[in-house]
């Protein structure tokens, strides 16, 4: 095998490799989301909502639905957690948090963590983060 | 007016230009967080404390992902890698 057949298998190697660690974070972040969507109440008929921790320090509301114009359409909430702030983005503008919506965040996060420990990893929480 | 080059210690070398600076900073972060309200500052405070707290389960999060699914290592955030270390003073 030549030097550039070894390189083409390294790569092809590397890319399987890549896209199989990705679709392994995609499915455990879906099954988080599934239950992420279920700390804001009922969901409405027609739409579908996401809501999950991204990664440390970014946390993720989606939700999306066909209007009467049978276009879909879609609220991205991205919260980015920085030690003092959280800056609330949507749909990629920048947008005030509310005292009302501040509260429910940290409390949909409180809720998060012992579900998605228990139910996604199998991990029981010590009694002070239930 | 030409623009100072910021790669250039000594286009803000002034301790006033300083301060202008970091107050405009400021100005924005508090804006964006909708501190700036005279009547919204206590979410300022508010915003801090929850802000902690939601970095720590965030923190314990990627550490279970980690140490169960093998995947969410340290490095994975979407921010530059060590950014958010260097905010939390380098722990």
């Amino acid at each position: 095998m030549g030097i550039i057949d070894s390189i083409r298998d390294s790569l092809q190697t590397l890319r399987q490799t890549v896209a199989t660690d990705d679709n392994h974070r995609r499915e455990y972040l879906r099954r988080e989301s599934q239950i992420g969507a279920t700390l804001f109440g009922p969901i409405p008929a027609g739409v579908t909502r996401d809501f999950f921790c991204l990664d440390e320090t970014t946390w993720v509301w989606h939700e999306s639905w066909v209007d009467a114009d049978g276009q879909t359409q879609h609220v991205s909430t991205r919260y980015d957690v920085y030690p003092n702030t959280i800056i609330k983005t949507q749909n990629g503008q920048p947008m005030p948090m509310t005292v009302q919506e501040l509260e429910n965040f940290t409390k949909a996060v409180s809720a998060y963590y012992p579900l998605v420990a228990q139910q996604v990893y199998g991990v029981e929480l010590q009694p002070a983060y239930r | 007016m030409s623009s100072p080059d910021v790669l250039d210690p000594e286009a803000f070398s002034s301790d006033s230009d300083l301060a202008g600076t970091k107050q405009e900073i400021d100005r924005v972060f508090a804006e964006i967080t909708g501190a700036i309200d005279p009547d919204r500052l206590a979410i300022a405070e508010e915003l801090a404390s929850d802000s902690r707290f939601v970095l720590e389960i965030g923190a314990h999060l990627r550490n279970i992902r980690y140490n169960t699914a093998g995947f969410d290592t340290p490095g994975t955030s979407q921010l530059p890698i060590g950014f958010d270390r260097a905010m939390r003073g380098g722990q």
